[in-house]
């Protein structure tokens, strides 16, 4: 019966994303006018350059989509009360967290393959590893963020305090991670910080099979650290799930959040340093041509770059 | 027993919302739930569904705890909560197949739309309902596993009187079919109409608890009799038993604690004066004046509350 709640409830939020404008401008049309600043602008069409940023946007992608697109409905729900017509049908709160992760799956999925597809065949792309690997580095990026919008979904307490939760962990993991800049351009710095940003593993993932054409046996330990981290937020979402935002959320609770993450991520930088996460990307195959392209600028924000006559120029 | 309650207290911080509820309700009929509002009406209810744990004292729903057998409890009691809020785009159809899938049983989808009486809507998207609609299709979530106890929650607030009918008439069916149903409600005269026995809350106690026609009874005798005549008589001492209060226009007003023997000496009168009468009218007392004189603007609590 567990199975046919989570079932029918499943079906009935992916019915309400394609029923909903809003969902699908941010599912389809936001990500596709990523792909084409990234891939038009910064790497101006270059199939070397767009293949190489191609890692970073999917990943910022999936983290937003986690984020954004998971704990906004779920708090909103929350909000309007929909949440506790549910709290009086026999389902659980474990159904209900599964369900919206499951439909978050879905969601990504549908963003996953048209960024892929689109730049394929606009930017030319190409992908050096195999599809299927590509696939299960998406499963393992996706299991290990969407339990942080389910968290941040079940925790925050109403529409006004969860966009600067959600944009608390977004934008960290987006600029300090290797999702705007990869992993082994970045200052030691922020090398030694970026490995405690779970988006920094699924950047290396995806590196690995889009970028350097790697099988999954060589991303063992990236894929672990998203395990982990996934099954950390998945218990926590479950235990921590709220029906009205008029539940209390205690400060043990969000001690034991933060307590939980702060163990895993020190866990992943610690033994992080053994992956092969320093070496350049491409510099198996494809090299970063020009310090333009390697600036190819996977942020969204301006930034200044030296160009090969070593005046600054302004990028965007 | 379907509800059985002892000593059941809660408390926010300084704000006692029940202090020390007995009850027991036996199965089928419907239990009216009255009082102003903040008298403990939801708090009750909520406790009763799960959703919030006493302060002390034990409530017993179906022979479950509410708290420790939660899951249990609600594959066999429907819930209309006060404010229902629907799953975002989808259609009526889809809503209730939705909650279906949440039951181990229930009832065909088709049944239900006809029971509440939406079976033309079932296309239509739950944003596009009326608010009466809403509130059936609210009652169609309640009832789709066909459970043996409703606790329903103001279903009719803020609805017009046709709208009101409407769910009426849907709950005599229920009433009909055998189920047990407690009704919160603001609208007396559909407490009145409806409900085999009447529970008054104020301020977290009960300060009333019988059937309408028991509490009627206790309600402080005041009938008012509009009478009008053919010809102009003296008003004063026309009608026995009676006090002679004023004109409504071409009708007397008078107020009697007993209806019967005023209209039968009023009679008398006619006769020996040898006028006609040409119009009559009686309001007796309602629930409305009942609940006035307890919750009134006095402050003073009459408890007349009927031994069990």
């Amino acid at each position: 019966m567990a199975i046919q709640s989570y079932l029918a409830l499943v079906r009935a939020q992916l019915l309400a994303f394609l029923r909903s404008k809003q969902a699908l401008f941010w599912s389809l049309a936001f990500p596709l006018g990523f792909l084409f600043l990234f891939g038009g602008i910064m790497a101006r069409g270059n199939p070397r350059a767009a293949t190489f940023m191609l890692p970073g946007l999917l990943t910022t992608m999936i983290i937003s989509g986690s984020l954004f697109g998971i704990a906004m409905p779920m708090v909103l729900a929350r909000e309007k009360g929909i949440l506790r017509r549910f709290r009086v049908t026999p389902i659980s709160a474990s159904t209900m967290i599964l369900a919206h992760g499951t439909t978050a799956v879905f969601q990504n999925a549908i963003t996953f393959v048209l960024l892929l597809t689109v730049s394929h065949f606009v930017f030319k792309t190409e992908i050096a590893g195999s599809f299927s690997a590509l696939g299960v580095v998406f499963l393992f990026g996706a299991f290990s963020t969407i339990p942080l919008g389910l968290l941040v979904g079940s925790a925050a307490k109403d529409m006004e305090s969860a966009p600067p939760i959600i944009n608390l962990i977004f934008f960290p993991m987006m600029f300090l991670s290797g999702s705007a800049f990869p992993f082994a351009l970045l200052p030691e710095a922020m090398k030694s910080f970026a490995r405690f940003l779970p988006a920094t593993y699924i950047v290396e993932s995806l590196q690995g099979i889009i970028v350097r054409g790697e099988g999954l046996s060589l991303l063992i330990g990236p894929l672990a650290i998203l395990t982990v981290l996934g099954f950390t937020g998945l218990a926590l979402s479950a235990a921590l799930f709220r029906w009205e935002g008029t539940e209390p959320l205690s400060r043990r609770s969000i001690a034991t959040i933060l307590g939980a993450f702060v163990v895993v991520m020190i866990g992943a930088a610690l033994v992080a340093p053994a992956f092969r996460m320093n070496e350049m990307p491409g510099s198996r195959g494809l090299r970063p041509a020009t310090p333009k392209a390697r600036c190819a600028c996977f942020a969204a924000r301006p930034c200044s770059m030296v160009s090969a006559d070593g005046s600054r120029t302004r990028a965007w | 027993m379907v509800i059985q309650v002892r000593s059941l207290a809660k408390s926010y911080e300084n704000v006692h919302a029940l202090r020390g509820l007995s009850l027991d309700i036996t199965p089928g009929g419907i239990v009216g739930l009255l009082g102003p509002n903040g008298a403990g009406k939801t708090t009750f209810v909520e406790i009763l569904e799960g959703l919030r744990p006493p302060t002390s004292g034990s409530a017993q729903v179906l022979g479950l705890d509410p708290q420790k057998n939660a899951v249990e409890l609600r594959q066999r009691i429907g819930v209309q909560l006060q404010h229902t809020e629907f799953p975002d785009s989808l259609t009526v159809d889809e809503t209730l197949r939705l909650f279906a899938a949440f039951y181990p049983k229930s009832r065909a989808i088709a049944e239900v739309l006809s029971s509440v009486n939406l079976s033309e809507k079932r296309k239509a998207d739950v944003s596009t309902l009326s608010g009466g609609q809403k509130q059936r299709l609210a009652l169609g979530l309640a009832t789709l596993h066909d459970p043996e106890l409703l606790i329903l929650d103001e279903p009719t607030s803020g609805l017009d009187p046709i709208a009101r009918r409407g769910i009426h008439e849907i709950l005599k069916n229920l009433k009909a079919m055998g189920k047990t149903i407690l009704l919160s409600s603001h609208y007396l005269d559909e407490i009145e109409a409806l409900a085999d026995r009447v529970i008054i809350l104020r301020e977290g106690e009960v300060v009333a608890d019988g059937t309408p026609l028991h509490l009627l009874a206790q309600a402080e005798g005041s009938s008012t009799l509009w009478i009008e005549i053919d010809k102009p008589v003296d008003p004063e001492n026309l009608v026995p038993g009676a006090s002679f209060e004023g004109h409504d226009g071409r009708l007397l007003r008078y107020r009697t604690k007993d209806s019967t023997a005023a209209i039968v000496g009023l009679g008398a009168a006619l006769k020996s004066s040898n006028a006609a009468l040409l119009d009559l009218r009686l309001k007796r007392p309602t629930l409305e004046d009942l609940y006035v004189q307890l919750i009134g603007v006095s402050g003073v609590v009459q408890d007349i509350t009927e031994a069990a």
